[in-house]
């Protein structure tokens, strides 16, 4: 498949009105309540239902602006779906009760008793070359990205004990 | 500084010659062939602060592998050096593109990722294109997990993929 030249999404999360902002077009613009918030030392955690979705049931993500990370996990309907997370390169920039986040474009996924292998490579060198992401913010994702390898690695993928050593503790059961 | 289109090198085993980037041709003390991939030594005359290279192209893993030697007065600490290239063969001749990124290995404490920016910058320039690009990000971000999982250690990695790297002059 080729890859698809990717918008820069920046989303936005206002915890005083409770609400998540995502742009899915130019003029399309997808508000979201969350269901449940938490404001942490390392960031902030989200939740957001997904009533409509027929193979999700929430969505749980990890802002952690100091890292320049969001991890994002989807709860399946499905029980015996096994369940990703995605590391995603991010810029974060927090104004009071706003969130605002920028995604960069590369990520990693991490399944459960594999090593994590890095997402989106295809779409985000196709969107430096399309000039959708500037070469300041390649470099950011891509110096992100191998940071959390590395990290990774050094945990022997251990997802839990890499959020753990950020401060976030497990995600398992969250 | 400019950013510049990749560099390309030769090794002419037949010849014994280096064709550096720059299009200088240096004669090569040692090439030495194996299942997985070609090494050379030689000595690098005019370096200001460099006096010897040994190096190991990998096509498999599209990397080189050199073990500088440096002028007194000039060492760093590092053990070696990591080049994001594609390597190619035509009968004796042997080809690298390198591809900007580059893995500082310290044996045992980490693996510096140097020269991003070039990545970046060669490909919103249009001097890489986004095939080779994902290419070289695959390679570095495989190569840089394979380090960290085994401690920082090049042998031990490779060992895993079934190489060994020995270092003659």
């Amino acid at each position: 498949m080729s890859p698809v030249v990717s918008r820069q999404l920046v989303e936005v999360v206002d915890t005083r009105s409770a609400m998540r902002t995502v742009p899915l077009a130019p003029e399309h613009v997808l508000e979201q309540p969350l269901d449940r918030w938490q404001v942490a030392a390392w960031g902030l955690r989200t939740t957001v239902l997904s009533p409509e979705d027929p193979f999700v049931l929430a969505e749980t993500c990890w802002l952690l602006p100091d890292h320049g990370v969001r991890l994002r996990r989807r709860r399946p309907r499905a029980a015996d779906t096994v369940t990703a997370t995605e590391i995603g390169a991010v810029r974060v920039v927090v104004d009071g009760d706003r969130w605002r986040c920028t995604d960069l474009l590369l990520g990693l996924e991490v399944v459960p008793g594999r090593p994590a292998r890095v997402a989106h490579d295809a779409d985000f060198a196709a969107a430096v070359a399309g000039g959708v992401l500037s070469s300041a913010d390649a470099e950011e994702a891509m110096s992100t990205v191998h940071r959390v390898l590395g990290e990774l690695g050094e945990t022997r993928h251990d997802l839990d004990a890499w959020t753990t050593s950020l401060g976030v503790g497990a995600l398992a059961g969250t | 500084m400019g950013i510049h289109p990749p560099k390309v090198e030769t090794f002419d085993v037949a010849a014994g010659t280096n064709t550096d980037p720059k299009g200088f041709v240096r004669a090569v003390d040692l090439y030495r062939e194996a299942p997985h991939g070609l090494y050379l030594s030689r000595g690098m005359p005019d370096h200001p602060t460099l006096t010897h290279l040994r190096s190991w192209l990998l096509p498999a893993l599209g990397i080189r592998v050199t073990d500088f030697t440096w002028l007194r007065g000039h060492e760093r600490r590092q053990d070696h050096y990591l080049d994001i290239v594609d390597v190619t063969r035509d009968g004796d001749t042997w080809r690298t593109e390198d591809h900007y990124v580059d893995l500082v290995v310290h044996t045992g404490e980490h693996t510096e990722v140097l020269d991003l920016d070039e990545l970046a910058e060669a490909v919103a320039a249009g001097l890489l294109d986004p095939v080779r690009a994902e290419r070289a990000l695959t390679t570095s971000h495989r190569t840089l997990a394979g380090l960290a999982a085994h401690g920082h250690d090049l042998d031990a990695w490779l060992a895993t993929r079934d190489v060994e790297l020995s270092w003659p002059w």
